[in-house]
């Protein structure tokens, strides 16, 4: 239960924060739910992934049903991947997931690390 | 450990951050900023549009006085209905950029030489060729003589507010997506820029000669051998003033001196091989007496490169003084080509000679020799900015006929002397306000008024009227010349050699209701020898033929014969060569691949259809033959030489065909014109049955050329449109060839409603994410056009799919 509120939180977060600042923001927004969230480090760790990547797969895959794949094929061309809007959605989110994944996880251990001294 | 614990995901964090944050060097392969391009809140994503338009309906925008509807019919075409000019040219920048803008800056960014900005040490180059040729400093002067006429100061500054308006409200997410994935961010729109947007088509439409080629034929092979390759009027040509047009004003004559050629060989940057066949356009006029309607039609075809985005860009642009539809140049304001409710015009490029070459006698680093004086040389330093490596800074000498564009700074390829080049793309002129008064012209008063502002690049204004009249006239600020000035390389230490003043407009080739009842022109000679003026240039032979025999028959003509004739796929330099070809090669020992070949060529009606294979088979013998019977010519590009054109080629060979030229060197027996024929025959025979081998399937004529619609970034391939079918080639009314073709085809019918019809292998918009990119192309391709939508007001009917209000 503790693992979903803190993925939602990061995701939720994350959507609104990245709507103002630069997408590198939502390490920001990870690291400080993960030194908050009192999860375990491996937890921390698929909380800032999960909640961050699916904040872009969804956003994405909206994007991209509006656009019915247009873009997302001629993308997969310019970067020479096969021609799948979905693999495209699931390259960009991986960034995000990734991202936010190892920031929940260095905040959370930042918390731990500052609770032991 | 818990130290550990917590550095290795937070430094892991970092590092992805800003790595991918920036662009990325993974061996030969550059990567854009990999985070925010694929981010869905700033990246490509927000490029990715859907169909439906999705703006807000209001608009608040502090740059304007009143309230302008704007209303996009079902093509997304944006018709414009201001209450003041003020607005309607602020708008008209708004709306380009809102579709077009990453377009619009690169064209600029390129004209102007700054491409190693986004591309690095390869751009630079070009960049130096474009600001030696002295682009920038024609936009310069053209800018600031704008500022002199209050009409075009105005409808610039309004444009280009317009513009800065739509750049300041983009955010991350809706910059255009070249900027994206390219890393770069737009620069404020200014008056300059849209003057070098208009230097940057008169270089494309004039910015061209063949002075160092037919120079170097000239020290080669003599005077008599140049003529023949590259006569300055070829028999059986026909004009776009029609033959026996009386030319009613006394001519001065010149002073001529006696002629001399700079010795040497002289090679250029920008030698591209054989002249550019492929860059043209047709237009014409039917008379009203030989249409079904009673009324004129006009019809107006440019061709240029086949781009995405679409060189032109469709708008209706109403106010109090003026109601106009056509094409505009993203960039410009006005519309370049289109009508409005009394008339109607069109451009064809006119090739005339415009520039030409001067060699430099230095006297020191800052003065040169002119008749037997000193004279300064001003000097121009350009820092020219290069993205992974340190600024290079040009120097460019300038003299008074215009910039030193090869010295020992530049390219000469072996050749030591400095040499200048005078064009008339560098004088100052007001091209818009002839823009301005053709949108808003009634009468052919009111067009050749506006004509009288346009000087370079020099082109073909076709014109029809409701009230009836029609007519063309070659308009451009054009030097008067001695025979054959200018076609060589001249002494630029004596003034003898300079151009003695420019023909006065009113004595421009032109014509108005000619009694044969149509005008016409396809970048033909402008005139017979029977106009008073000498003039060379860079012409076509075979579509000028093709159209007055279209346009010549005894009946009336209709719309759709109009759209016909822009997309006719019969090429008159076939019906020229291939019975010639026939005759001349022996059929009896053809093996069965051969006589494939042959009997296509037998079977042909010369029409380059685009399923046409025996058009593929003429074509590669056609370009076999090109190289064998000027073999003596090659390479071209080391030796500083032009093709002959198709057009004398096929002359020469017919008049002369046991010249020496007609021999092929590198093997033993001396050939004529007959062996020529019978070689190329053979080897475009086996090319042919190579290809069918090679491909698996049967050439057709559209396989084979592969006309492509390409994005302006040659590395976006995948924002292209490849392999596209339809007919159609150079010298043919349909001019499409692989990579030019007609960029956007009008008809116009001049009744009580004004009619007109259009399409341009494009679409409104120059996001490669929306469906509105290249919309058009498939119906270009087709031959089919759309009804363009001339409204008087705004409606609220089926015909328009979103309407918006733009107000202070």
């Amino acid at each position: 239960m503790k693992f979903i509120i803190v993925t939602l939180a990061i995701a939720l977060v994350a959507f609104g924060v990245q709507l103002v600042l630069p997408w590198w923001s939502l390490a920001l927004v990870a690291f400080l739910i993960g030194f908050v969230s009192n999860l375990s480090g491996w937890a921390a760790l698929a909380a800032g992934f999960l909640g961050s990547g699916s904040v872009w797969a969804l956003y994405a895959f909206l994007l991209n049903s509006g656009n019915d794949s247009l873009l997302a094929h001629k993308m997969a061309a310019l970067f020479g991947v096969p021609s799948s809007a979905l693999l495209m959605v699931a390259i960009s989110a991986l960034i995000a997931a990734l991202l936010g994944g190892f920031a929940a996880a260095g905040g959370r251990n930042l918390k731990q690390l500052v609770a032991s001294k | 450990m818990k130290f550990i614990k917590f550095l290795v995901p937070t430094f892991l964090a970092l590092v992805l951050a800003f790595a991918l944050n920036g662009e990325l060097t993974i061996g030969d392969k550059n990567l854009p900023p990999m985070g925010p391009l694929l981010s869905p809140f700033t990246g490509f994503w927000q490029n990715a549009e859907s169909k439906e338009i999705t703006w807000n309906p209001d608009v608040k925008l502090d740059g304007l006085a009143g309230s302008v509807t704007v209303q996009y019919d079902a093509r997304r075409v944006p018709h414009v209905f201001a209450q003041n000019d003020e607005d309607l040219y602020y708008m008209q920048g708004y709306l380009t950029a809102q579709d077009r803008l990453w377009e619009m800056d690169f064209i600029t960014r390129y004209a102007s030489g700054r491409i190693s900005e986004l591309v690095g040490e390869r751009g630079l180059k070009l960049d130096r060729t474009n600001r030696r040729m002295g682009i920038a400093y024609a936009a310069e002067q053209a800018a600031a003589h704008i500022n002199d006429n209050p009409t075009s100061k105005m409808v610039l500054e309004r444009y280009t507010a317009g513009v800065n308006a739509y750049i300041a409200s983009l955010s991350d997410g809706s910059l255009p997506l070249e900027y994206k994935i390219m890393n770069y961010k737009p620069e404020l729109w200014s008056a300059y820029k849209t003057t070098l947007l208009l230097k940057y088509m008169a270089n494309n439409l004039s910015g061209w000669d063949k002075d160092f080629e037919y120079t170097n034929a000239y020290n080669l092979f003599g005077k008599e051998i140049t003529d023949l390759l590259y006569p300055d009027r070829p028999a059986g040509i026909d004009p776009i003033i029609p033959v026996g047009t009386p030319y009613n004003f006394p001519v001065e004559a010149l002073d001529t001196p006696k002629y001399t050629i700079a010795k040497g060989v002289f090679i250029s940057s920008e030698f591209d091989g054989p002249i550019r066949e492929n860059l043209g356009s047709n237009n014409w006029a039917v008379s009203g007496s030989r249409t079904n309607t009673g009324f004129p039609l006009l019809a107006s075809d440019p061709h240029l490169g086949l781009n995405l985005p679409s060189i032109w860009y469709e708008m209706q642009l109403t106010s109090p003084s003026v109601n106009v539809y056509g094409a505009t140049l993203p960039g410009s304001p006005c519309v370049i080509i289109g009508f409005n409710a009394d008339a109607a015009w069109g451009v064809t490029n006119a090739g005339m000679d415009v520039r030409d070459w001067y060699t430099i006698k230095l006297l020191s680093n800052d003065k040169y020799l002119h008749d037997g004086a000193e004279k300064p040389i001003e000097y121009r330093y350009d820092t020219i900015r290069v993205k992974g490596a340190a600024d290079f800074i040009d120097t460019i000498r300038f003299t008074h006929f215009g910039p030193v564009v090869y010295d020992e700074r530049f390219d000469q390829n072996g050749n030591t002397t400095p040499l200048a080049l005078r064009w008339t793309a560098h004088d100052a002129s007001d091209e818009l306000m002839t823009f301005y008064g053709l949108n808003r012209a009634k009468t052919h008063d009111d067009y050749l008024k506006a004509l009288n502002y346009y000087y370079c690049p020099g082109q073909n204004f076709v014109f029809a009227s409701h009230a009836g009249d029609i007519a063309i006239r070659q308009q451009g600020h054009f030097p008067k010349k001695w025979p054959e000035q200018g076609r060589f390389i001249m002494d630029g230490s004596t003034s003898d050699f300079e151009w003695q003043g420019f023909i006065p407009f009113d004595q421009n080739p032109q014509v108005k209701n000619p009694p044969r009842g149509w005008v016409s022109s396809a970048n033909q000679h402008p005139a017979d020898s029977t106009y008073p003026y000498y003039f060379c240039g860079y012409y076509e032979y075979d579509r000028s033929r093709r159209i007055n025999e279209l346009l010549g028959e005894d009946r009336k003509y209709t719309v759709e014969d109009m759209k016909q004739f822009q997309n006719d796929n019969y090429a008159y330099y076939a019906k020229d060569l291939v019975p010639f070809l026939m005759e001349n090669v022996n059929d009896l020992n053809l093996n069965p691949g051969q006589k494939e070949v042959w009997e296509l060529l037998k079977n042909w009606d010369y029409n380059y259809t685009a399923d046409s294979r025996a058009a593929t088979a003429f074509e590669m013998i056609y370009d076999t033959l090109m190289v064998l019977v000027w073999d003596e010519l090659q390479p071209y590009d080391e030796k500083g030489l032009d093709a002959p054109t198709g057009y004398v080629t096929i002359q020469v060979m017919k008049a002369h065909p046991e010249h020496a030229l007609m021999d092929y060197k590198d093997t033993r027996p001396i050939e004529d014109a007959a062996d020529m024929l019978n070689m190329a025959f053979l080897a475009g025979a086996e090319k042919y049955q190579d290809w069918k081998a090679n491909n698996g399937k049967e050439p057709e004529w559209w396989q084979y050329k592969n006309t492509t619609v390409a994005h302006l970034v040659p590395f976006f391939k995948a924002f292209s449109r490849p392999m596209i079918h339809m007919g159609g080639n150079r010298h043919i009314l349909n001019a499409t060839d692989g990579t030019h073709g007609a960029s956007w085809r009008m008809v116009v019918s001049l009744e009580d409603e004004v009619k007109a019809w259009g399409v341009y292998p494009g679409g409104a918009s120059g996001n490669p994410g929306s469906y509105y990119y290249d919309a058009y192309v498939d119906t270009w391709a087709a031959g089919e056009y759309y009804g363009l939508l001339f409204l008087k007001a705004p409606v609220q009917n089926e015909t328009i799919q979103f309407t918006q209000t733009f107000s202070k």
